[in-house]
């Protein structure tokens, strides 16, 4: 029995034909729900290629409109949306790349009323958000729901990446970083090279595909540092802190 | 004692906590993270934290843009 319409045996052929995939992969991708929260930089990159790859169900989340200093690294958005929002765009582009997916946008910013409804029932969440605020959120209720959480984040020629997973041993973004700790790095206040937060949003595009289609495991509670300037990356382990009032309940038995 | 701080070699005094060793360094903290030989060590825990010879710290600055 063939599980694929023959336009998506054509579409998706370059990536079937990867020895780990197959036919019942691709439809794990088509079955499951992404949420992109942050139409950035980091957002901008993941999206089309997850859309590309046959991620089913996407949902956008970014209150943001299109400005002229957004151009050089968040290449969905052209001169003439400049003014728009984001997640209108950035939906309408996706549908272009391809039109058999279910794209919601949703043009508010995540909120502590709102967050819950808007991670309920992902099969992962991206953070691709610009603050502490939404990062230390999205956290929290992934970990309240269940969900895994692969966060992105990039300023100057830095870039972090961390895969968490709230049913694992290990760490959480709370036990990484204190919701008081200041960004001296916002891309405000030092700039950011556009291809290093690409290459950021590319990983999580990368391991999100992993994932899904379990082609390979994912290295959870690593945190993963990115130096622009020499393009290396370096693995740092994540463990859990000793009551931490995110994951402290989930990881008692760390070690 | 030797230690290394960013792939950098530094001597420090043995029995020197992380958070000595942050004051010694003169940086400001609030935006830090660190981990020890590939461990992130949360910030509450640095001053108890004593370093050993050969202990590698790992710098780096919070990251939140996208
Ligand atoms: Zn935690």
């Amino acid at each position: 029995m063939h599980v694929l319409s023959r336009d998506d045996y054509v579409r998706y052929s370059r990536q079937l034909l990867v020895t780990e995939m197959d036919e019942v992969k691709q439809q794990a991708l088509s079955h499951a729900e992404v949420v992109i929260v942050g139409l950035g930089g980091l957002g901008c990159a993941v999206a089309p290629y997850l859309a590309g790859a046959g991620v089913g169900r996407l949902r956008l989340v970014d209150g943001d409109e299109v400005a002229l200093s957004n151009l050089p690294r968040q290449p969905l958005y052209a001169e003439q949306d400049i003014g728009e929002t984001k997640a209108r765009v950035a939906c309408l582009r996706l549908r272009d790349i391809n039109r058999t997916l279910s794209v919601q946008c949703y043009a508010t910013r995540l909120v502590e009323s709102n967050a819950e409804s808007l991670l309920n029932g992902a099969s992962v969440v991206l953070d691709c958000t610009d603050n502490m605020a939404s990062r230390q959120l999205i956290n929290q209720v992934c970990y309240q729901l269940g969900v895994p959480l692969i966060s992105g984040a990039a300023s100057g020629t830095k870039g972090q990446l961390l895969m968490l997973h709230p049913h694992r041993a290990h760490g959480c973004y709370r036990c990484l970083y204190e919701p008081e700790q200041s960004e001296p790095n916002t891309c405000l206040a030092q700039g950011i090279l556009g291809p290093v937060v690409g290459i950021v949003g590319m990983m999580q595009a990368l391991h999100t595909l992993l994932f899904i289609t379990s082609i390979a495991p994912l290295n959870w509670g690593e945190l993963r540092l990115f130096d622009g300037f020499s393009g290396q990356w370096q693995a740092l382990k994540l463990p859990p802190l000793e009551g931490c009032p995110v994951c402290g309940e989930h990881n008692a038995n760390y070690s | 004692m030797l230690i290394t701080v960013n792939d950098k070699a530094k001597e420090v005094a043995e029995g020197l906590s992380l958070k000595q060793l942050m004051e010694d360094l003169s940086v400001d903290e609030n935006g830090l993270a660190l981990a020890v030989n590939q461990r992130v060590i949360n910030r509450t825990l640095w001053h108890q934290y004593v370093l050993h010879a050969d202990d590698q710290v790992t710098l780096f600055t919070v990251v939140a843009g996208g």
